[in-house]
């Protein structure tokens, strides 16, 4: 214990002297949680569109106007003839182009199905779903003013109504997605690398030879080398919990306590992995580049930023591999939803289990190359 | 060797009672392998007690594996190390590194602290209190020469004081035995000078056990013992006198009257010279045990010849000669 604290407090020494890693420390959180706050965002505006209006009434009117009123769309100009608009579309000057049959008005008027064309550049899904999905809602909603009109309607609401009511994410803003799942991230991108350059420069240097020459114990000399790196994590932690309600006003529902245990356990599993990776890199370079590898399927395939029920039947399995999906769960439920341990029991259970797995497997491996 | 020169076959192992008398360390049929590759053939020797104990061995000798092994930072494939008065230093690890010191050719020390962070840091590794690390970090700055330095930054300090520094490192906890591996690659030569005579004196005021490996052979002209291995094989083990002793009488040193290159060519093709080399302006011939007359007819040949006191470079090429020779024996 005395020794394991001693390689620990040595180990803040060295970090503290080390005016990169202290920046990284800091900047890394800050810079993450600003771009990821802030550009990622899946609720896309101002979309530009070009408009065909072969009806020129009323009615045609009246849809555009409504399609600009919602924000989503920024009509930058009107096309005569189907292939201007193509030429619009294909040089990426409109990403939308509305089409209104010249017998809009009429039928609508009369009451027979009003026709119009939406041409979508579909290559970005997210971008043309939502605005798929938007004109679809004022078509519908104009249709349904129609028939009650036709049918001369006075009761009250729609023959179908359904209300929708968004949980937790009433705004339905991307920030509250995407940041409480950042603090994973973070972790992942500062602490596998921080772990493992920190045990490899010590191979290099033939200090952690000089350590094994010492009565000093395998675990103590993982542990020496992990706490400090638990210490920096919480750190990291506060920070960012405190600029997630700064910046992005989200605040954490669930109990203080448990976050911060359970990201202690996200934490340990971090580190566990950058031992291991020091295990298998010779070089400094090497571990930072394994350690850079390793961060990208963190991102992509944790549920971060793309939902895991999305994904083929394979990489929802790969990602049952990926530590970060189990801390994505947990943080999303206590920080969004309010959610208790119980409620998080299956994840928590599942990141108990790789945290403990993976040190064993980095503690087996660490003997066998340190000799 | 051969009983009547006086050098003694490394085979401690069946004669336990001989070699064992005063010994601090005790090597017992230890093997090494990686995997078809034998690091170390069923090597057996003694460290005695406060003595300073050379082992010698090119490189890729299997001189660093039994080091390594020695310190515990390896497992022996088979045999047994004890020592420390029981010990084994498979079983009682712990113990086996709190009564050793060990400092490599690297001079393992943390760069970015300084000297006295790194001394504190391994000294409390040892357990030192902070009295005790006090003490012993003033005792050792003043008598290795770096007091001026304990607050300077590791990274500022030249290859020699770093060597001092991880020398004082190594003896903070007081032990035993200590380990020097190639203490002092790339030290200048005053430098490896005033090193040596430290050795030697912490050997003598503290009785205080060394175990060294060095392709110096000046320095191993100063150890009290030596062992040379080859190929993972012990191929011999005794005080440098008794080694050289050996070979005494097989020296000659020639004054060439010709061309030194072709009569060194013409030497190397006698069967009767085991090795031949130039020494400054000097030849000097080795015969081979059966070739004394031979060779000595040969030199006289040459130019002025003399008897000359064999070195431990020609003692170290002799043995590698016949071992070489056995082994080339036995294999074809």
């Amino acid at each position: 214990m005395k020794r394991m604290l001693a390689l620990a407090w040595k180990e803040l020494l060295q970090i503290r002297r080390d005016s990169m890693t202290m920046r990284m420390i800091i900047a890394v959180p800050i810079m993450q949680l600003i771009i990821f706050g802030y550009a990622i965002n899946y609720d896309v505006k101002h979309m530009q569109a070009v408009v065909m209006d072969d009806s020129r009434s009323y009615e045609s009117r009246e849809l555009v106007a409504k399609m600009e009123a919602t924000g989503y769309f920024d009509i930058i100009g009107r096309v005569d003839s189907y292939a201007q608009m193509q030429k619009t579309i294909d040089s990426a000057q409109a990403m939308v182009g509305l089409v209104i049959d010249r017998d809009f008005g009429r039928d609508a008027h009369r009451g027979a199905s009003a026709r119009a064309l939406l041409i979508v550049n579909a290559s970005d899904s997210t971008t043309s779903n939502q605005a798929m999905a938007i004109v679809n809602g004022i078509a519908s909603g104009i249709s349904a003013r129609a028939l009650a009109q036709l049918a001369d309607w006075q009761a009250a609401g729609k023959p179908v109504d359904v209300r929708v009511r968004p949980w937790y994410n009433p705004e339905l803003r991307t920030a509250d997605f995407i940041i409480p799942g950042l603090i994973a991230i973070v972790l992942t991108f500062t602490l596998v690398q921080f772990t493992a350059i920190s045990i490899v420069k010590e191979r290099e240097l033939g200090t952690l030879e000089q350590l094994q020459v010492t009565p000093i114990t395998r675990w103590e000399l993982i542990l020496g080398k992990i706490v400090p790196f638990l210490l920096i994590g919480y750190v990291q932690t506060i920070l960012m919990v405190l600029m997630m309600g700064w910046l992005f006003d989200v605040h954490v529902q669930g109990s203080m306590a448990a976050l911060f245990l359970l990201t202690g356990l996200y934490i340990a599993a971090v580190l566990g992995i950058g031992t291991l990776i020091s295990t298998i890199a010779q070089t400094q370079m090497q571990a930072s580049s394994l350690s850079m590898m390793l961060a990208l399927p963190f991102v992509f395939l944790s549920g971060y930023v793309f939902p895991i029920g999305g994904m083929p039947v394979i990489f929802q399995r790969l990602s049952d591999l990926i530590p970060a999906n189990y801390a994505i769960q947990i943080l999303r439920g206590i920080v969004l939803r309010g959610a208790n341990m119980r409620d998080l029991a299956q994840p928590i259970i599942c990141l108990t289990a790789y945290t403990v797995g993976i040190i064993a497997l980095a503690c087996v491996r660490f003997k066998k190359t340190a000799a | 060797m051969n009983a009547e020169s006086g050098v003694r076959n490394a085979d401690c192992g069946t004669r336990d009672a001989e070699c064992g008398a005063d010994s601090l360390i005790q090597v017992r049929e230890v093997t090494r392998t990686f995997g078809a590759f034998v690091a170390a053939n069923r090597v057996s020797f003694d460290v005695p007690r406060g003595k300073i104990f050379g082992f010698l061995g090119p490189n890729g000798s299997g001189k660093s594996t039994t080091i390594r092994m020695l310190a515990g930072l390896l497992a022996p494939t088979g045999g047994r190390i004890t020592g420390f008065g029981g010990l084994d230093v498979a079983t009682d690890t712990e113990r086996w590194k709190h009564r050793m010191g060990y400092m490599s050719q690297k001079f393992s020390l943390y760069l970015d602290l300084t000297v006295e962070e790194n001394l504190r840091f391994f000294g409390s590794i040892y357990g030192l209190s902070k009295a005790q690390l006090r003490d012993r970090i003033g005792e050792l700055s003043t008598r290795l020469k770096f007091e001026s330095l304990v607050h300077h930054m590791t990274r500022a300090l030249s290859t020699g004081q770093r060597q001092r520094v991880a020398l004082a490192a190594a003896l903070l906890h007081e032990p035993e035995l200590l380990f020097l591996d190639e203490p002092t690659g790339g030290v200048d030569p005053r430098g490896r000078r005033i090193f040596w005579d430290l050795i030697y004196e912490l050997a003598a005021s503290r009785r205080m056990t060394v175990l060294v490996t060095t392709h110096y052979m000046d320095e191993a002209e100063q150890c009290d013992r030596l062992a040379f291995i080859l190929n993972g094989n012990i191929i011999a083990d005794g005080e440098p006198s008794e080694l050289k002793q050996a070979i005494r009488g097989r020296i000659f040193e020639v004054e060439p009257r010709e061309d030194p290159f072709d009569l060194l060519t013409a030497a190397q093709q006698n069967q009767a010279v085991e090795d031949s080399y130039l020494f400054g302006v000097r030849l000097r011939l080795v015969a081979a045990p059966h070739g004394i007359a031979e060779t000595a007819h040969l030199a006289e040949a040459f130019g002025a010849t003399r008897m000359t006191d064999p070195t431990l470079e020609d003692v170290f090429v002799s043995l590698a000669r016949r071992a070489t020779a056995a082994t080339d024996k036995v294999t074809s």
